[in-house]
């Protein structure tokens, strides 16, 4: 218990660490992930405006990035890292990869969420003479809106864990600081109280995604 | 009002052979008229009328609403256009996170009326025509389907269209909520003067709403007659769908000495007892068309 006591500046500096990493990774992830994943459903070869040779190109390098285990990727795009923040060390380079791996899981999300709609509504509103864009904004994201905050708790979640990755470029955040302590040193409580951190976290993170997704849900009935 | 000019539509799958939807069709809907089209699952008859606002466009033949031939403009005109021609469908279509009354301002909001008060006061004034006005501010899961189907007909309406297409709207619905919007589109048919077209395999819609029937067959329109013919003594439909129109419904035969087969021919006007052949399909269509009675 003292030990762990001890190691609570570094405890906290770890947590501000993650913090830091989900802050900036997820929202542009959102942010740049959202349009793409539509583009890959506007786009489908059976989509709203097919472009089957585009689609093709995009998809395939959508997969590329996500096939990609997140600690090779780390390593493989530290050129880029450097060029984006001029450094590859600490815990602005791990924010690089950890975005970059975020988008197409994030755009992979949305077309499925957008996919799962059917085709209904879509149909009823090319009746009524709407545009792509009118069905995107009124329609498809406004049906889609419970299953895509949804698929940002998950994507929230599944970055807290691979943000663990980091310290192999010396990112730091609760992860890290679990396996450094806790594996390299043995300081099992501080291992454990790491883990119970990110266990909190990820259950913070997972029970506010289910209570905002149910509330903006209004297929089922109250 | 509808003009279709040798319309045919043929569907090219990659590795498929191309099915032809619909095959070299032309039919005249008179302004005000209601034109029912019916036939068997596949007979084409939803790909026609989806040819007539051009969701699915055809690939060969003319088609013209209101002067205006559809298949000649462009984007942009086509869909202006289709801010006159409403269309309901079997599975109503609405947006389930909106509300009933945000659903119907939909249609206002893509024909570009801008000012957001303006839209939901003929919103509303839509509902009304349907008859819902305290629940508008609920949403689609809470309603039952005939109150469904008529949000998607206010909906349909809000626009002021001069066409209403329909596309099976009933064939979810049971019998008694049946009647009910089909009086709806009969209302709105005779106080607006609305061209409506229904497509169905629901023989009693058929004879309940229509002015004229079109008989549809593998792509084909095989059979036209004025619905009032139906109520004539010695009218005798060339088809067997047309037979059915006049027949009582499904009747079995259940002395089990009928071997078991189903060959008989339907196409076949000799072989067509009313209501006597044993196709599966024939069977489920006499079935919901008897429940009404």
């Amino acid at each position: 218990m003292n030990l762990v006591i001890e190691r609570l500046p570094e405890i906290n500096q770890a947590m501000l660490e993650t913090f830091a990493m989900i802050a900036v990774a997820i929202p542009v992830a959102v942010l740049l992930g959202t349009p793409l994943g539509i583009w890959l459903f506007v786009h489908a070869p059976d989509g709203l405006a097919p472009r089957p040779r585009s689609h093709a190109i995009v998809s395939g390098l959508v997969n590329m990035i996500r096939s990609f285990p997140f600690l090779i990727l780390l390593i493989a795009i530290i050129p880029f890292t450097r060029f984006v923040v001029g450094t590859s060390v600490g815990t602005a380079a791990v924010i690089v990869p950890l975005t970059i791996n975020a988008i197409p899981y994030f755009a992979r999300l949305v077309e499925q969420n957008i996919t799962q709609l059917g085709s209904g509504a879509v149909e009823a509103s090319r009746a009524m003479g709407a545009t792509r864009g009118q069905i995107i904004r009124n329609v498809l994201l406004v049906d889609a809106k419970p299953g895509l905050i949804g698929s940002i708790t998950i994507t929230t979640v599944s970055f807290i864990s691979y943000s663990a990755m980091s310290g192999l470029v010396g990112g730091g955040g609760i992860g890290d600081l679990a396996i450094r302590y806790g594996y390299y040193r043995y300081e099992t409580p501080t291992m454990i109280a790491a883990i119970v951190l990110m266990v909190l976290l990820v259950s913070l993170v997972q029970f506010t995604g289910t209570r905002v997704a149910r509330a903006s849900d209004r297929r089922i009935t109250a | 009002m509808i003009s279709l000019t040798h319309v045919s539509t043929t569907f090219a799958a990659r590795g498929r052979e191309p099915l032809t939807a619909v095959d070299d069709v032309s039919l005249e809907v008179p302004r005000g008229s209601i034109q029912g089209i019916i036939g068997f699952s596949g007979a084409g008859k939803s790909t026609l009328l989806r040819n007539i606002n051009l969701l699915e466009r055809p690939t060969a033949g003319t088609v013209s609403v209101a002067g205006t031939e559809l298949t000649s403009l462009d984007d942009a005109a086509l869909r202006q256009a289709r801010h006159q021609i409403g269309m309901i469908f079997q599975g109503f279509n609405l947006v389930n996170n909106l509300t009933v009354a945000q659903n119907v301002e939909l249609s206002l909001k893509f024909a570009g009326v801008k000012d957001r008060r303006e839209r939901l006061r003929r919103a509303a004034e839509a509902l009304e025509i349907v008859d819902i006005t305290d629940k508008t501010s609920v949403y689609p899961a809470q309603l039952s389907g005939g109150q469904k189907q008529r949000v998607a007909i206010a909906r349909a309406l809000a626009t002021k269209p001069e066409v209403l297409l329909c596309d099976e709207p009933t064939s979810a619905l049971d019998p008694f909520t049946t009647a009910t919007v089909l009086q709806y589109l009969a209302d709105v048919n005779r106080e607006f003067g609305i061209t409506v077209v229904i497509v169905t395999h629901e023989m009693e819609v058929i004879k309940a709403l229509a002015d004229n029937v079109a008989v549809m067959e593998d792509g084909r329109v095989v059979e036209e007659f004025p619905a009032s013919e139906l109520r004539r003594e010695g009218f005798n439909p060339r088809t067997s769908i047309g037979k059915y129109l006049l027949s009582d419904g499904i009747r079995l035969d259940r002395s089990g000495e009928r071997p078991h087969e189903s060959t008989s021919a339907p196409q076949d006007p000799d072989a067509a007892q009313p209501g006597g052949t044993h196709r599966s399909q024939h069977t489920a269509l006499a079935g919901s068309a008897g429940g009404v009675r």
